[in-house]
């Protein structure tokens, strides 16, 4: 009973500081950085107001005409017909009603660069189809899903068979209010694309974590705020299913500079967890963008007498824009298990290449260090290296 | 009186005598622009720990933690510039193993130049590479003529950077570079406040 009360205590603590952060909060984009093309609301170019998934005509036009080099392309092409291009079809319209597209990714890994354990390894990240049909023209009614292969790669205990990873009704109630239905990504934080990043994935947030909830999110023009009610994946056993809520909110302080806030709480019969955090994106100018979010992580093993652990987590992001199509990246990590006592600490910093040479296609090409510090230990640097190459048709 | 006057006479006529003889003066073309900056970054980096205890030598690591202070001058020209600064820094490295030799936050100090060449890639936003010369003073405490030694006192080191101005006088900047042995490399993550 104590335990509860504590946690509900620490909950009115979460959502109180939420508040104070109103007026103060972040909407999630699958490709913040974009804030520095001006682009800062992320249902500019997605389906999904949050952000991830698949991308709407604007989107898809927005990608060939503003961010992919136009190299290929002859120079009597106008960017009016690059644009045209951007469809599924090409320039053939689809019906109003329907819209697909598909999406895969895939990562060669090579870690212990230095070491004499190098160890090489090629992953098929994603392989998405996303079939949305809508009820209205206007596209405020729709229904929203993406079928996803799971090949040599776990989800779950699914293999080399088809799932469907996120379906949901999209209803947009009134100009300032969009309701999202169904199985989705939570809304939480900055919804970056390296879904391993210390904001994701050991955060419940990771590519296979999408859950079956309800999402409301109100967006002004100078703010939004997204709350969720959640009860966990469909294909996950019911012992592991965090069900709980979340809220997530943004506000612009001048033109290319948000700041927001993001509060998580959930648990199944295994782990609880409580997340906090503060992010903020800039844009620089001209394509280019900064990132930041910082936040604290308080973990329970419901298995064991042991005490919540509660640590901490940051990252920034510096996207470098040198031409179009052509951007250095670079990611700094770092996060703490527990602050209350002797805990290791892991940081990592990626840099390298984010490349978009050709239609709808990116390429990554990261360096990555790891460094840890620990209490008893001291440790050595790692590197690898990070290949990824993104086709979105 | 009257020779106030006349001096206030023989001065505005100086003026406008000097106003209408004088030379044509064609305004100098801005070739650059120079700026100063006062930085305050983390710092992070390891070494390789050479310990001999009781005549037995072996090696560990040191984990390097700190804070970097600087002043800058940055002179920008029209797609490139550079930047020289001064440096000190101090924080705490923790190095071997609670198996055999270890100690947590062995305090250092740092002090050093660092010059930098850089590419624009617009107004402030600039991605290049800087030259550092640090000098570290680092003594870890040991026993009975033990010796225990941490990388070298002199390090010279290049580090690719990246400096984008995230406020009108604020400027986030970022550098990695490989210093010592064993790959390791060095961190330097702050902001630069510009005058």
């Amino acid at each position: 009973m104590k335990s509860v009360i504590k946690n509900i205590k620490l909950n009115i603590k979460l959502i109180a500081i939420l508040f104070l952060f109103m007026g103060v909060s972040p909407s999630a984009n699958a490709y913040p950085d974009f804030i520095g093309y001006g682009y800062s609301s992320c249902i500019t170019c997605h389906y999904n107001s949050l952000g991830s998934g698949a991308l709407n005509d604007y989107g898809r036009a927005l990608f060939a005409t503003e961010v992919t080099a136009r190299d290929i392309f002859p120079a009597s092409k106008s960017e009016e017909e690059v644009a045209a291009m951007s469809g599924f079809l090409g320039t053939t319209q689809l019906p109003w009603w329907f819209r697909t597209g598909i999406k895969y990714r895939g990562l060669w890994l090579k870690t212990g660069l230095t070491s004499d354990n190098s160890v090489e390894r090629f992953i098929n990240m994603q392989g998405d189809v996303n079939l949305n049909v809508f009820f209205n023209k206007k596209q405020d009614i729709g229904l929203i899903t993406t079928a996803s292969y799971a090949g040599k790669e776990f989800y779950y205990d699914k293999q080399y068979q088809w799932y469907m990873k996120e379906f949901y009704l999209r209803w947009k109630a009134l100009k300032t209010l969009w309701i999202y239905i169904g199985q989705l990504e939570k809304a939480y934080g900055l919804r970056m694309i390296d879904h391993t990043a210390v904001n994701r994935s050991p955060l419940t947030l990771g590519q296979f974590d999408q859950s079956i909830g309800i999402i409301t999110h109100f967006t002004y023009p100078d703010w939004d705020i997204a709350l969720n009610a959640f009860v966990g994946n469909t294909q996950e056993k019911d012992e592991v299913k965090q069900k709980g809520f979340s809220g997530t909110g943004e506000y612009q302080v001048f033109e290319k500079f948000k700041i927001g806030g993001s509060i998580l709480s959930s648990e199944s019969d295994i782990k609880k967890y409580n997340l906090m955090a503060f992010t903020t994106r800039i844009g620089v100018r001209e394509g280019s963008a900064f990132l930041g979010e910082v936040g604290i992580k308080e973990l329970t093993d419901k298995t064991s007498n042991a005490e919540a652990k509660l640590g901490t987590y940051a990252l920034i992001q510096a996207m470098v824009h040198l031409r179009r199509g052509y951007n250095l990246l670079s990611t700094v990590e770092q996060s703490r298990e527990d602050i209350n006592k002797s805990s290791r600490e892991y940081s990592r910093w990626s840099i390298g290449g984010l490349l978009f040479l050709l239609p709808r296609t990116e390429l990554r090409m990261m360096l990555v260090n790891g460094k840890g510090l620990d209490e008893t230990t001291s440790i050595e640097d790692s590197w690898s290296f990070q290949g990824q190459f993104h086709v979105s048709y | 009186m009257k020779y106030l006057l006349i001096v206030f006479f023989v001065f505005s006529t100086v003026k406008t005598w000097a106003d209408e003889n004088a030379k044509p003066v064609l305004k100098q073309k801005v070739t650059s622009i120079a700026s100063w900056g006062a930085g305050f970054s983390t710092i992070q980096w390891s070494e390789v720990l050479k310990i001999e205890q009781a005549g037995l030598a072996t090696t560990s690591t040191a984990n390097y933690n700190g804070v970097l202070l600087s002043v800058q001058r940055d002179v920008y020209y029209y797609s490139w510039g550079w930047s020289l600064s001064g440096v000190l820094g101090f924080g705490g490295a923790n190095g071997g193993s609670s198996a055999g030799y270890y100690q947590k936050q062995v305090p250092f100090t740092l002090a050093g130049l660092t010059s930098r060449l850089f590419y624009r890639a617009s107004g402030r936003l600039s991605v290049g590479a800087s030259a550092q010369a640090l000098y570290k003073k680092a003594k870890w405490p040991t026993e009975n003529g033990d010796t225990v030694e941490s990388g070298a006192d002199m390090n010279l080191m290049g580090m690719f950077d990246m400096s984008l101005p995230i406020f009108s006088r604020w400027d986030l900047y970022q550098g990695i570079g490989p210093v010592g042995e064993n790959s390791a490399a060095f961190w330097r993550i702050g902001v630069v406040y510009r005058y």
